[in-house]
């Protein structure tokens, strides 16, 4: 399969001023690339700064430092107004809150248009309709909801209104913010496999934001662990699981209860202490310690994680 | 399974569990296409048809918005239907008819509004002032040796007027008070109704503007001005401004507005500070919305609402507002009368003396009737509007 790189993001810091003294430096010189066509998983604590990245990306925030480039065009910084309206249309987001993402006063059919108002995709009232309609229904709901209002929905059902509207302007990629993480679990499902659906179908490309691992695991085709604002491992999904380096990365994974009695009785957790890192003269960065599994350490560390690779199973 | 009990028996019982084998065959796919079949009987309700239905059911605002209604249509109607003139004082024989009480027709054989007033005379003086058949004694006493009598004297007889009727009677120049009144109510309620307007207009663009650029130097500059603003007792800058301004209706809402629309700014800044950062206005933002369009669609139509109830709340406010200059003396002029001037004027005649206490009365109770008409109906605005606002 060749791999096109739909988006690069190229050391991108963001930092925010809290006052004259302290900055909160939220993403902190990360750099990683995202395929046609995959599911790109970005798990990490809370306040690890995922979701800043996904916006940074998408132009809601005005990154500090670093490229994005987005289908070959550098899309950071000032840029024309057809860039503009190229990103707006082609790259969308699914958010975490389905009760905030919709706009109490406007009905669905008005959500969802947004965008074709916008972009003015649609020619005449019939068209913007025929376009609704057949995004709901490609979503699971049908052209009956078309005219009612957010509050009259589900939070399964407004999170399939939240991805209709990002659908609609037919987008390359699609940053999804933890679109499932305020639903239950049987929802969470129905969400995750629509997703999956419509990737097939369109041929989406997703960033996956999440802390479900579990959920990341199932969906992503590769996965980038972040902690306080760096990236610290990135690797293909199974890769990941199996054979985890870092140990943030292990310690997560150790979190992960388990649906088995026996096995969960003899989980051990791993605390994770980043002053574990020696990091005063050797400095750390981001190394590719077999082909597509990169980690971030320094040349001492590097060594020893060879060797720790030495014993682990191929996947 | 007793595995998770507690008991530590119990826990070397869990190593002797079956193996119950998971096989993929048990799984079943969870569809991703579920279309809920939910009956769609029913309309889906605006957001403004359900406020409008809780609006209904509201006993003391449906009742508000009739007595307003009415009183709007009186202070439309009435001073245009009278066959008195607003400013013309009324002349019977060439003399003016002034102080006359109020008489209305039917309403008079009940005993009240019958064209009547209470007077105290002496008992010597009695034969002088009044003909046989134009008085009645209600009481009689003595007060520092001298013999009084208190009257209840047919005033419309003795003016010769008995078949007119001049239903709230008239003022110490002989103008006729129900028209004047329901002239004064037009004046007030569009005082209150220009206030309003300015104060929505000017406090929405403001604090729209300062709610959007939250955070940056321009919120900050901004919201100091409105706090020096505030900071200035607004008497003083009335008694400026009507050093130019000739007083008016146009003028007396302005300089009502002239503070009242802080509020609105600051209520509509806070707002828009606080559905900024929601996700469905970044969802709006990454579909590449305008800040026109952000404002327009997606923050005003959330604020209106809120709005709505600050403006039904400033109303009365600017009326009674209105009513206390007029009582200061920069109020509007005698040609054009409001509810405030009237009782500013009324109050002149009734010192001392209860006999025309009528005049005083009346504008002070329609200006209650409407304020509080008002405010109750701003309250039920404010409870079917935001449900979460309710009141006890």
């Amino acid at each position: 399969m060749e791999k096109n790189v739909l988006l690069k993001v190229d050391h991108i810091k963001q930092y925010f001023k809290l006052d004259k003294k302290n900055i909160v430096k939220a993403v902190d010189d990360v750099s990683f690339e995202i395929y046609q066509g995959e599911t790109f998983g970005l798990v990490g604590e809370s306040g690890s700064g995922k979701t800043t990245i996904g916006r940074s990306i998408i132009r809601l925030y005005n990154i500090t430092d670093g490229d994005v480039v987005f289908d070959g065009k550098k899309i950071t910084g000032k840029i024309s107004k057809e860039d503009r309206s190229f990103v707006t249309r082609n790259m969308q987001m699914i958010f975490q809150d389905p009760m905030a993402c919709l706009n109490p006063r406007m009905s669905v059919k008005d959500i969802i248009a947004e965008g074709i108002d916008i972009h003015k995709i649609a020619k005449t009232k019939e068209e913007r309709d025929e376009l609704v309609y057949k995004i709901l229904e490609k979503v699971g709901l049908s052209k009956e909801h078309a005219g009612r209002y957010p509050h009259e929905f589900s939070g399964g059902q407004r999170q399939r209104i939240g991805i209709a509207r990002a659908l609609i302007t037919n987008p390359k990629l699609v940053i999804c913010d933890e679109p499932i993480s305020a639903l239950d679990v049987s929802i969470q499902s129905q969400v995750v496999n629509l997703l999956k659906e419509l990737q097939a179908e369109l041929g989406l490309t997703y960033l996956f934001i999440a802390h479900d691992l579990s959920m990341v695991r199932y969906i992503s085709d590769r996965i980038a662990v972040m902690h306080k604002g760096k990236l610290v491992e990135l690797a293909p999904a199974e890769e990941l699981y199996v054979n985890a380096l870092h140990p943030y990365t292990k310690s997560l994974l150790s979190a992960i209860p388990k649906p088995d009695p026996r096995s969960e009785k003899v989980r051990v957790r791993h605390d994770y202490e980043p002053n574990e890192h020696d990091y005063e003269n050797d400095k750390p960065s981001m190394r590719e310690i077999k082909p597509n599994h990169f980690i971030y350490c320094n040349d001492q560390e590097f060594e020893e994680y060879k060797k720790e690779v030495a014993t682990q199973h191929e996947v | 399974m007793s595995w998770f009990k507690k008991n530590k028996n119990d826990i070397v019982e869990t190593n002797v569990i079956e193996e119950v084998e998971v096989k993929k065959e048990d799984f079943v796919f969870e569809k991703a296409s579920v279309v809920e079949a939910e009956g769609l009987m029913k309309k889906p309700l605006t957001f403004w048809k359900d406020a409008f239905l809780r609006l209904l059911q509201n006993k003391f605002a449906v009742g508000s918005v009739i007595v307003i209604l009415l009183m709007v249509t009186m202070a439309i109607v009435a001073p245009m239907t009278s066959k008195y003139d607003l400013n013309k004082a009324v002349s019977k024989n060439q003399t003016l008819v002034t102080q006359l009480p109020p008489r209305i027709p039917f309403v008079e054989n009940l005993g009240i509004f019958d064209g009547t007033l209470i007077k105290e005379t002496t008992e010597a003086r009695l034969a002088t002032d009044y003909q046989p058949d134009e008085y009645k004694i209600i009481d009689r006493y003595t007060r520092d040796g001298v013999d009084y009598v208190k009257v209840k004297e047919y005033t419309y007889k003795i003016k010769g007027l008995e078949n007119e009727y001049f239903y709230f009677g008239t003022d110490q120049i002989g103008r006729d008070i129900w028209t004047r009144l329901w002239y004064g109510a037009r004046i007030s309620l569009l005082i209150g109704f220009y206030a309003a307007l300015i104060d929505v207009l000017i406090g929405v663009v403001y604090g729209g503007i300062a709610g959007f650029y939250g955070g940056s130097r321009l919120d900050d500059i901004m919201m100091r001005i409105t706090e020096i603003l505030y900071g200035i007792p607004s008497i003083v800058i009335l008694f400026i401004l009507f050093m130019f301004l000739e007083p008016g209706i146009v003028p007396i809402a302005i300089a009502i507005a002239l503070t009242g629309w802080i509020g609105v700014a600051r209520m509509v800044r806070a707002q828009f500070l606080r559905l900024r950062d929601q996700e469905f206005v970044l969802a709006a933002r990454t579909l590449g919305a305008s800040p026109f369009r952000l404002i327009m669609k997606h923050l005003i139509p959330n604020v209106v609402a809120q709005i709505v109830v600050m403006a039904s709340f400033s109303i009365p406010n600017a009326i009674f507002y209105e009513a206390f200059l007029a009582f200061i003396g920069i109020g509007m002029n005698v040609k054009t009368p409001s509810l405030g001037t009237m009782i500013d004027n009324a109050l002149g005649t009734t010192y001392g003396a209860m006999t025309y206490v009528y005049q005083l009365i009346i504008p002070c109770v329609v200006l209650s009737i409407l304020m509080l008409s008002i405010n109750l109906l701003a309250n039920g605005l404010r409870d079917s509007l935001d449900p979460r606002m309710r009141g006890n």
